[in-house]
C-alpha cells in the first residue's frame, strides 16, 4: 500500500487539484460577473464539460492506484508490471491535459480579456525575504 | 438594564470571547502530503530495520528509502513549481495553447523519469528482500497517507 501510495503521490494526477480551483474560480467569477443569462449557462456549460474531464480523469487514477497496490503487495511483481501501468498512467494525463487546455481556451474564447482578467487575477509576487 | 451595565456586559462578552477563541484556534495545521509522505518513510526504515534479518541488506534497503525520500523532495519542488506557472499562464489573457502543451510536456518529462526510477528503487528493494520480509514491509500504517494523497489528487 505504501509504495503503490508514494507512486501515485509522485507520478499521479499531477495538476488536477490547480485545475479544480482554476474551474471553481471561473464558475464563482461568471456567476457574479456575467449579468446575461444565456451567455452565463453557456459559460458554465463550458466549465461543467471541463469538470467533467477532470471527475473522468481521476475515477482512471483510483482504478489505477487500485492495480498500484496490488502489485505493491506482491514480491514476484515484475518490471515490466509496473511499466504497463506506468505508460498507462503516461497516456491518461496527457490525454487529460490536453482536454483540460482544450476546454480552458473554448472558455477563454467566449470570455473578454477583462471578464478573463477579473476571473482570474495574476497573483502578486511575494516580498522577498530578507 | 442601565446603558452602563448593558455595556459592562458586553464588555464581559467580548473578553469570554476574546479569551476562548485563542483555545480555539490553537490545534495544529493538518501536515502536508509532503511531511506525511516523509514520515511514513521513516515509518518504512524503522520497519526495514526491524523486518530485514541481515545488517548489509538492511543498509541497503534503508539507502533504498533514502533515495525515495529524495524523489518525494524532487517531486514536491517540481509539482510545487508546474502549478505556481500553471496558474500563473491560466492568468495570462495572451498564453497559447503551445505555451501550455510546453509546460506540460516539460513537466511530463521529468515526471516520467522520476517514474522510472522508483520502479527500479521499487524492483532494487524486491530483490534485497524475502518474501516474507516484503509482506512485513507492506505492513507499515499508510492511512495517514493515503488520506493526505487522496485528497491531493482530488479523489
Amino acid at each position: 500500500m505504501v509504495w503503490a501510495l508514494l507512486f501515485v503521490y509522485l507520478t499521479g494526477a499531477s495538476g488536477v487539484s490547480s485545475v479544480i480551483a482554476i474551474l471553481d474560480s471561473a464558475k464563482l467569477s461568471i456567476n457574479s460577473d456575467i449579468g446575461d443569462k444565456a451567455r452565463r449557462t453557456e459559460l458554465l456549460a463550458l466549465v461543467s464539460d471541463a469538470e467533467k474531464t477532470t471527475k473522468q480523469y481521476v475515477k482512471t487514477g483510483e482504478k489505477t492506484t487500485k492495480e498500484l497496490i496490488d502489485l505493491g503487495e506482491r514480491h514476484d511483481a515484475r518490471s515490466a508490471e509496473y511499466q504497463a501501468v506506468a505508460e498507462r498512467m503516461r497516456a491518461d494525463a496527457e490525454a487529460y491535459q490536453d482536454r483540460t487546455v482544450s476546454h480552458l481556451f473554448a472558455l477563454k474564447g467566449k470570455m473578454t480579456r477583462e471578464e478573463w482578467t477579473r476571473a482570474f487575477p495574476a497573483e502578486k509576487a511575494k516580498p522577498e525575504q530578507k | 438594564m442601565s446603558i452602563s451595565s448593558r455595556m459592562i456586559a458586553c464588555i464581559g462578552g467580548l473578553c469570554m470571547v476574546l479569551l476562548v477563541l485563542p483555545a480555539g484556534c490553537s490545534h495544529k495545521p493538518k501536515p502536508s502530503t509532503i511531511e506525511v509522505a516523509k514520515r511514513t518513510l521513516d515509518e518504512v526504515r524503522a520497519a526495514v530495520r526491524d523486518e530485514i534479518k541481515d545488517p548489509a541488506k538492511a543498509a541497503e534497503a534503508v539507502g533504498l528509502v533514502d533515495q525515495f525520500e529524495q524523489l518525494v523532495n524532487e517531486g514536491n519542488g517540481a509539482r510545487m513549481a508546474h502549478e505556481a506557472v500553471l496558474r500563473s499562464l491560466n492568468a495570462n489573457y495572451d498564453a497559447t495553447e503551445e505555451d501550455f502543451k510546453t509546460l506540460f510536456r516539460e513537466f511530463n518529462a521529468k515526471k516520467n523519469s522520476r517514474q522510472d526510477r522508483i520502479i527500479k528503487i521499487l524492483m532494487k528493494a524486491r530483490a534485497l528482500t524475502t518474501d516474507e520480509e516484503w509482506k512485513a514491509l507492506a505492513k507499515v500504517k499508510s492511512h495517514a497517507l493515503e488520506g493526505a494523497v487522496r485528497a491531493e489528487q482530488g479523489m
